[in-house]
């Protein structure tokens, strides 16, 4: 009996076949077929016969839309187990595969170049990690972080050659900058004093190193690392702008003594510039208005920008950021 | 197209006679598997009474070109007897416990080779989730085909074999616990 109703990889299964079979599931199998199932109580059948079929006519007479209104959908019905399956277990599964997915990707996709397929998971990854950085400070430092970064990147896309990627780095690079410049613009007081000089700093000496990039590029890479020094020249300029106007003329950042380096923003330019950034401000012996390109602005002593290029730009020329006063 | 298949075509089209026959072919095999679904008789019957019922209020939707009538009608009985155990007292893992109904049946008693064997059954059922449960009723009792099973559960005709032997496994395993040794040729 049990012959037929067991497929015959299931037959080798239970009874063995010369094998060692499953013993457990051979017992019971067994004592399932040796039960005579009990059938239903005859009258009762006959009876329920009737009804069902009196009920079938009567429902012929019924008009089709009143059957087609009654009509159950015929699907099997999920057991309370595949309920749980489906409700917990799937969705868990789901959610544990995109973590453990999302936890390799994310060390793997950390030291990609923009020629690599995994560069925008290190951007998306970036995008995440800033906004879960609490403070404002905090994730100005972060968008400044990556502004250097894509500097790095846009560095070894020139060394190699490789203008794959270029034009994407510089737009992400113009959005850090942006996005750094906004989170500083919301700072006050000594905050936004500290954040807006470094600033400064981080994107004068970024501004330095993408002109030496320039020389040096081609393809499809120069208008990229053009497009990149634009907005680098742009963020210096507004963050001046910004400073000025919460800090009044000459931004008192000036370090006390602030005799600056010589050059200034731009050094030794010759396009002209919007000068006039410096100026006494709050520190003692404050600088001078205007002058002649001297001075160091928001540097702190010594940290002279001289190295900079004067390939144009808004920052160059006369003026500049002097703070020739002492203290 | 099988007989049945036929026959339920043709009920279909308001044939009652055709209908009477369905009734007549599948009514102790869909009795038998809900029996050993549910703890007490007289609720089998009733459900297996209550399949044609529902049955009769989509017949116009039955497509035998999808479905095997019986695999149809075993999915309604499915959905009734999933239906009955959550209808009572949300004991969903545990519906076979024995009742302390009365035995009035003669019929079945007559039919229930041993009292002992039965009971041992139907107690390591109760043990096994739903779907083993309901995979073994099935293929023992209502002599059903692996393909049917798996269309009224639906699933993969491979699932309900690799259920089945895993529901023969765990079942063996209780019964051994409960006594029923093979070794012993019980």
């Amino acid at each position: 009996m049990w012959r037929r109703r067991l497929s015959k990889g299931m037959e080798r299964i239970v009874r063995g076949h010369g094998q060692p079979g499953d013993k457990t599931a051979a017992h019971a199998f067994e004592v399932l077929s040796g039960i005579q199932s009990p059938g239903p109580d005859e009258t009762f059948k006959r009876e329920k016969r009737e009804a069902v079929l009196e009920s079938m006519t009567e429902r012929l007479l019924e008009t089709p839309r009143h059957a087609h209104r009654d009509a159950i959908v015929l699907k099997p019905r999920l057991s309370r187990s595949a309920v749980i399956k489906r409700v917990v277990l799937v969705p868990a599964i789901v959610i544990a595969l995109f973590v453990v997915f999302t936890a390799g990707a994310y060390p793997m996709s950390l030291d990609k170049n923009p020629d690599s397929s995994l560069y925008g998971t290190k951007l998306f990854f970036e995008g995440v990690r800033e906004s879960l950085t609490g403070s404002m400070e905090a994730k100005a430092q972060l968008e400044l972080d990556y502004t250097q970064k894509r500097v790095e990147e846009m560095q070894y896309l020139t060394s190699h050659d490789i203008d794959k990627g270029a034009e994407r780095c510089a737009s992400r690079y113009t959005d850090n900058l942006a996005a750094a410049q906004s989170r500083i613009d919301q700072l006050t007081g000594d905050a936004f004093a500290q954040a807006s000089a470094e600033f400064l700093d981080i994107t004068g000496n970024q501004l330095a190193t993408l002109d030496g990039f320039e020389a040096h590029a081609s393809g499809g890479l120069a208008p990229a690392i053009d497009r990149a020094r634009q907005a680098c020249n742009g963020a210096m300029q507004g963050m001046m702008d910004s400073q000025q106007m919460r800090m009044g003329p000459g931004g008192g950042q000036n370090q006390p003594g602030g005799s600056g380096g010589s050059g200034g923003m731009g050094g030794q330019g010759d396009s002209g510039g919007t000068g006039g950034q410096s100026g006494d401000g709050m520190m003692p012996g404050g600088g001078t208005q205007g002058g002649d390109g001297s001075g160091g602005g928001m540097m702190s002593p010594g940290t002279s920008r001289s190295g900079m290029s004067d390939s144009g730009g808004t920052m160059s020329g006369s003026g500049g950021m002097s703070g020739s006063g002492t203290p | 197209m099988e007989e049945l298949d036929r026959l339920l075509g043709q009920a279909a089209k308001g044939d009652t006679e055709a209908y009477g026959l369905v009734y007549d072919l599948l009514f102790d095999d869909l009795f038998k598997y809900i029996n050993w679904n549910v703890a007490s008789t007289q609720d089998a019957q009733d459900l297996t009474a209550e399949v044609f019922l529902r049955a009769l209020k989509a017949l116009d939707r039955f497509e035998a070109a999808r479905s095997t009538a019986r695999s149809w009608l075993f999915t309604i009985a499915r959905n009734l007897v999933i239906d009955h155990h959550r209808r009572r007292a949300r004991r969903p893992e545990s519906p076979l416990e024995i009742e302390s109904e009365p035995v009035s049946n003669e019929h079945l008693e007559r039919a229930v080779e041993t009292e002992a064997a039965s009971e041992a059954v139907r107690a390591a059922l109760g043990e096994l989730n739903e779907e083993q449960r309901q995979v073994l009723t099935m293929k023992f009792f209502s002599n059903m085909s692996n393909a049917e099973v798996a269309a009224v559960m639906g699933k993969r005709e491979g699932a309900i074999n690799a259920m089945q032997y895993r529901a023969l496994h765990r079942m063996g395993k209780i019964l051994e616990k409960r006594g029923w040794n093979p070794e012993a040729g019980d």
